[in-house]
């Protein structure tokens, strides 16, 4: 009888183990995009204040460093807290550029390649549900702006500007059009 | 004085576990959104917002951004079409199709993610600067030793990595992708 209560009790023992050890599992995996300081959104707005650009070096192995060698990149981040951004980026119609939105958190939620260029650019206004409504509300609906517009789940972000060089001669130049990369508020 | 003890060990012992399960887990990058395909393989969750709990924590701890489905997807090759580790003794040839894209890139890095010094400066070729048979066909030479036409250099020993970039692609995350739609990696000699 004494066996049988001490086998019980060591399965008990087990399975308590083995319910925090899960919990505990659980929680630490869901904790991780919470607490880390080395998510990318913490990486670009310690770069450089709210709104400014600045260009990826690929060798301060900061963002990703084994991004592909023949793209040149820029980063701003922004807060939508404080109204819309508008994020421009100068292309060539040959090659690859393109503009991503990433928000805090991870993951992107809009990405727009030179392939929808217009004058030589793209242009996104990245804006909260909130400023999305007021915004489709001040539309004139027999001249609307055509601006492209991308509504953000959580107002803190930050733009990639990527521009691709299809030879090593054209890195160059790749990189001058992710240099002329803006991130204004929008009006 | 027992239960003092096993309830201590219930609790600390159970926390270890969990954190260092977790810790184990995410250094190996378990996340199960994986698409193979040949040697290739794609994580189709890496930019999304919903991206698996495993997938947010391990880019939440390694700062990298990852191509926007809009813009591109990354397939990472470690081994050739026999399933054998890459290996900078050996000589590869990569050719064959590629997935529908505006553009593509292969890239190589070492087993570190570093990139491969080289005199030539080479360290990625883009679709657009190959060389081509008549056919449009290709092949793209890795190896540490220079090969006569497109030689991508590999490092002298050790492992490396091939990044294969596809850029403006139609091929959405969650799509599937066949071994017959990527380029295959055919190992040709070892020294």
């Amino acid at each position: 009888m004494r066996l049988i209560g001490g086998v019980a009790e060591t399965i008990r023992l087990i399975a308590c183990l083995a319910l925090v050890a899960i919990s505990v599992h659980v929680v630490s995996v869901l904790m991780v995009p919470l607490l880390s300081r080395a998510d990318a959104y913490s990486l670009v707005s310690r770069l450089a204040p709210e709104l400014q650009v600045t260009k990826l070096d690929p060798r301060s192995r900061l963002i990703d460093a084994m991004e592909d060698p023949d793209i040149s990149a820029s980063v701003c981040a922004f807060d939508l807290a404080g109204g819309p951004v508008k994020l421009t980026l100068p292309v060539s119609p040959d090659g690859f550029s393109s503009i991503a939105l990433h928000q805090e958190g991870g993951g992107a939620f809009f990405a727009l390649s030179n392939s929808a260029a217009e004058n030589g650019r793209i242009e996104v206004v990245a804006l909260t549900p909130g400023q999305a409504l007021d915004r489709a509300a001040e539309d004139d609906e027999d001249n609307p702006s055509g601006e492209v517009r991308a509504v953000a789940s959580r107002s803190r972000g930050f733009a990639v500007f990527r521009s691709l060089a299809l030879l090593p001669s054209q890195r160059d130049a790749a990189a001058a059009l992710v240099a002329g990369a803006r991130c204004v508020r929008a009006e | 004085m027992l239960r003092i003890v096993s309830i201590l060990l219930v609790l600390f012992g159970g926390a270890a576990a969990g954190l260092a399960s977790a810790k184990y887990l995410l250094d190996r990058n378990i996340s199960g959104d994986v698409v193979r395909a040949g040697p290739w393989e794609m994580r189709v969750s890496e930019s999304l917002a919903r991206a698996d709990p495993y997938a947010q924590a391990e880019r939440a701890r390694s700062g990298a951004i990852a191509l926007a489905s809009g813009e591109g997807l990354t397939l990472t090759a470690r081994s050739d079409q026999q399933g054998e580790p890459l290996d900078g003794r050996c000589v590869y040839a990569v050719g064959g199709a590629t997935p529908a894209a505006r553009f593509w890139s292969l890239s190589i890095f070492d087993a570190d993610g570093r990139p491969v010094p080289n005199a030539a400066s080479r360290q990625s070729f883009s679709s657009t600067e190959l060389s081509r048979d008549p056919q449009g066909g290709y092949s793209i030479m890795v190896a540490s030793q220079a090969q006569p036409g497109d030689w991508l250099p590999a490092p002298a020993s050790g492992g490396f990595v091939l990044f294969l970039r596809l850029y403006d692609t139609p091929i959405g995350a969650g799509a599937s992708l066949t071994s017959a739609q990527v380029p295959t990696i055919s190992r040709l000699a070892c020294a």
